[in-house]
């Protein structure tokens, strides 16, 4: 068993599970809070997440396969993306803006395909999306063009034109602060904090932003009235007057 | 066939072994329905047509350990535990129904913790328990119903998948 990284309320495991390579987030105690308290938190953002994870897959957005709930030791077993997978953010400092541009197009339709389910991730940064390579198979039923990275079944000894094509998926992570919300307040605070996050951490953040909120809202349902609350809420903000 | 599992957090020396066998063309049902309900056999029965591979029941196996070396099971025994763990329902009754034991049954998953299991109770023809096994003798219609599961979320990924996730996240108690 690895500790790969530390973050604010969670350590990060890599190891063995049932004779898979798993990925294990367990949550820890923090002293400083009533205990309590400390525990129900804990225990709420575990479940969370857990509930966020299986949820967001009901609405085609992947995410790692969540193996077990370890509620005794407040951690997830998870899926072992690999080690060759990285986060979008490390993508986008170590390729050129023109090779990220279809990663960010999928990013910006991801996020409103949970937006439209009502589901509102809490914690959008770029450190929250993996970028994977992946082996798809593709094939094509109905017209429609499937992509997986399994076996294709086949179907009752159907001659199925199978294609395999290397492709670079995106992986959401990190639901611990999610929930559900119709409110377009709350997904336009969902997209602002991205749009921080990207600032804050790349440079011609702004060109890379705009491509995901273009696909945001080419895919939203809600288009217009999360527009004008994104505008509201970036007349807010640090050191910005209030004063109409 | 046999395994030695343990969780994330163990070490080697503190795993179970358990065995698992699939048996076809049972013909003494109603005498293993008896045994079981006297609680006579200290074995977990499980319906193979609920069951997709062997990730599936390894999962709910090692959660039902979990449980009960944490002394929080919600039944009364470890081979029951792992019925309800499978279960995407919070009553025991539901899971027992979906995949334990059904009326006439002609097949059965048999798991056990024991050391020396004794299988001998059971008369039917035994076959290999595996994926492949497991694959022909499942009803995935039944499955996608019983775990609620979505053609879409079945084209994102699998139906092996789909199931483990659903699993997980079950009956999560606050």
């Amino acid at each position: 068993m690895e500790l790969i990284s530390q973050g604010a309320e969670a350590k990060i495991y890599r190891t063995t599970f049932l004779g898979k390579p798993v990925i294990v987030k367990q949550r820890f105690k923090k002293k400083y809070r009533h205990p309590q308290l400390d525990s129900r938190l804990i225990t709420r953002r575990l479940v969370q997440e857990a509930r966020s994870l299986v949820k967001a897959r009901k609405f085609s957005v992947l995410t790692p396969i969540l193996y077990q709930v370890d509620v005794f030791n407040h951690s997830l077993i998870m899926e072992d993306l690999g080690k060759s997978t990285v986060t979008l953010k490390h993508y986008l400092n170590n390729n050129q803006q023109g090779q990220a541009t279809p990663l960010l197009k999928e990013f910006g339709e991801l996020i409103s395909k949970m937006h439209n389910s009502d589901l509102i991730h809490g914690d959008l940064t770029t450190s929250n999306v993996m970028v994977k390579k992946m082996i798809l198979k593709k094939k094509k039923e109905n017209e429609k063009e499937i992509e997986k990275e399994i076996e294709i079944e086949k179907e009752k000894e159907q001659e199925i034109e199978i294609e395999e094509i290397e492709k670079e998926k995106l992986v959401m992570i990190d639901f611990g602060l999610s929930f559900s919300s119709t409110n377009p307040e709350e997904k336009s605070v969902d997209l602002y904090v991205l749009e921080r996050a990207f600032l804050s951490t790349h440079p011609n953040s702004k060109q890379l932003f705009d491509i995901v909120l273009k696909s945001y809202f080419e895919n939203s349902n809600n288009k217009k009235k999360i527009m004008t609350r994104l505008e509201k809420v970036r007349r807010r903000g640090r050191k910005r007057s209030m004063v109409g | 066939m046999t395994h030695e599992i343990c969780d994330w957090n163990e070490t080697k020396n503190e795993s179970s072994k358990i065995t698992i066998k699939f048996f076809s063309k049972i013909n003494n049902a109603e005498n293993i329905f008896s045994l079981v309900k006297k609680g006579e056999i200290e074995k977990c029965f499980i319906n193979p047509e609920t069951i997709i591979s062997e990730e599936h029941l390894l999962m709910a196996t090692i959660r039902a350990r979990r449980n009960q070396k944490n002394n929080s099971m919600k039944t009364r025994t470890i081979e029951s535990e792992i019925l309800w763990c499978l279960s995407p329902y919070k009553g025991v009754g539901m899971a027992f129904k979906h995949f334990g034991l059904q009326e006439n049954f002609t097949e059965a998953i048999v798991l056990s913790f024991e050391e020396q299991p004794d299988f001998s109770v059971i008369q039917g023809e035994e076959l290999a328990f595996n994926d492949s096994i497991l694959q022909k003798h499942s009803n995935v219609d039944k499955i996608k119903d019983i775990y609620q599961i979505s053609e879409d979320e079945i084209q994102l990924t699998s139906l092996k998948e789909s199931v483990i996730m659903k699993m997980s996240v079950n009956n999560l108690r606050l």
